[in-house]
């Protein structure tokens, strides 16, 4: 399910529930630590969309292979007829 | 191409010149040559034997796909046929019906079992060496897909995270404001949000890139699945075939989407056609006939192509070889060999000039290394080693002129 960005409102209320510097230093914790998780997470897909890019490499090498190997297996014979 | 020693040494045929010095050297390595090249020619046509078995093997089953496609078809149509055709018969005209219907259906069956069986000849000639590919590719898209999910879900948390940094940011202000806070209390917070904002901006860059990223693989996936869509399309036919004896007639790739071939459709069909009027790989490993051997030397001898740098390190390979002793000469091949340095036929004896061409020409060329390239190269570029033999050949037979001159 999609995240809707939150109204002005809304931001004011949640603001008004925190009480203390304690609570706003956990909430700020909160945060950090999301957008570390975040931070990594963006690392990793652009990892993989690099390996994704080598293995469709390979995987384009290999159908060549595999179809090298069947027009060997045509290319040396007459027509059936 | 593999030159290894190990070929060479297998060969029964090799005796070092200390072992018998008695032997003319002439006649016994021209003899093992022979003895060598009529074991390799036997793997040869092996070679080209079993590729015309594949090839037969899978144009048969190719064969009964399509006509038992046919078959399916119209056998489908009359059981349905027959539901309809029951309608207010009598009894007994039904029980015919059903009978025959019955009977269709086993015909059916059977159809559907010999397609199944076709398909698994194709599929283990080469349906499951495509199927790799393809399932690689089908692991990529499943990958992009998963990737694109992930990149949404970053994308909503750094909405959020830009929602909790405008929280932060106003219940400090508040706490300023309602005086819980020290301004030195505010500036380090600040300080915090700032880094925070900092981050969500460059997680947002980060991820900027990474969408272009994405859409590049998603058009390299397209395109590897585009530019082998013949080859997918036979692959998944197999598959269904081979699954539930199901889905049409097959298209398999040909030739048109490879340049790589080289050999004009004469030269093929006459290596075919060699081939196969000597027997298959089994029936002709092992006890080759000298027609065989001829029939490839007459093969190579007419097809003509390039200098292989492959003969020229086999040459140099040799040169230094201890001499190899072994009488009785097969005069055929020596016919062959003599056609082939264009020096005149000798069938049943040797003239004293041709002995002495034929001692100083293996000391770096003879049968053997003859022998040996043609069997290393027997099912590939053959146009590249008879040219290159005739060459060569054209060379030794020079330099013995020069050294018997001298």
């Amino acid at each position: 399910m999609a995240y809707e960005r939150m109204t002005p409102k809304a931001i004011e209320d949640a603001a008004a529930r925190i009480k203390d510097l304690s609570e706003l230093d956990a909430f700020i914790d909160g945060i950090e630590s999301e957008l570390e998780q975040t931070a990594t997470g963006i690392v990793d897909c652009r990892r993989e969309v690099g390996t994704l890019a080598s293995r469709l490499d390979q995987a384009d090498a290999d159908f060549r292979n595999a179809g090298s190997e069947v027009i060997e297996m045509w290319k040396d014979v007459p027509p059936r007829e | 191409m593999a030159l290894e020693a190990d070929k060479a040494d297998a060969s029964p045929a090799f005796k070092t010149a200390e072992a018998s010095d008695s032997v003319k050297p002439a006649e016994s390595r021209f003899s093992q040559g022979i003895r060598w090249l009529r074991t390799k020619s036997g793997e040869g046509l092996a070679a080209l034997g079993k590729k015309y078995d594949r090839w037969q093997a899978s144009r048969a089953a190719d064969h009964t796909i399509r006509q038992n496609g046919r078959d399916i078809n119209t056998v489908h149509s009359e059981i349905e046929g027959i539901d309809i055709q029951t309608i207010g018969k009598p009894v007994e005209e039904v029980m015919a019906l059903r009978q025959r219907q019955s009977d269709l259906m086993s015909r059916l069956s059977v159809l559907t079992q010999d397609r199944q069986q076709a398909a698994g000849v194709l599929s283990n000639y080469y349906g499951e060496k495509i199927e790799r590919p393809m399932k690689e590719a089908e692991a990529c898209e499943a990958a992009i897909t998963g990737l694109r999910e992930r990149r949404d879900r970053i994308q909503q948390t750094l909405d959020k995270a830009r929602d909790h940094f405008n929280i932060a940011n106003t219940a400090l202000s508040r706490l300023r404001q309602e005086g819980k806070c020290t301004d030195a209390e505010r500036a380090e917070r600040i300080t915090r949000l700032q880094k925070i904002a900092e981050r969500i901006q460059d997680c947002t860059s980060q991820l900027d890139l990474l969408n272009p990223e994405l859409s590049k693989t998603q058009q390299q996936l397209s395109a590897v699945r585009t530019k082998h869509r013949d080859k997918i399309t036979f692959a998944q036919s197999l598959r269904s075939m081979r699954e539930d004896g199901t889905h049409g007639t097959l298209a398999a790739p040909r030739a048109k989407e490879e340049t790589t071939v080289e050999k004009s459709p004469d030269a093929a069909k006459a290596i075919a056609s060699e081939a196969g009027s000597s027997g298959s790989a089994s029936e002709t490993l092992g006890s080759v006939s000298d027609a065989d051997i001829a029939s490839i030397v007459g093969l190579y001898s007419r097809v003509l192509g390039g200098l292989p740098s492959a003969l020229r390190r086999l040459l140099d390979r040799f040169s230094g070889q201890k001499e190899i002793r072994e009488s009785q000469p097969t005069d055929e091949l020596v016919d062959q060999w003599n056609e082939l340095l264009d020096m005149p036929p000798k069938t049943s004896e040797i003239s004293k000039i041709d002995k002495q061409r034929l001692v100083a020409m293996q000391s770096k060329m003879d049968l053997f290394e003859f022998g040996m390239a043609l069997s290393l190269k027997l099912d590939t570029k053959q146009e590249e080693i008879s040219n290159g033999m005739l060459k060569l050949a054209e060379q030794m037979t020079a330099k013995s002129d020069e050294r018997l001159a001298a």
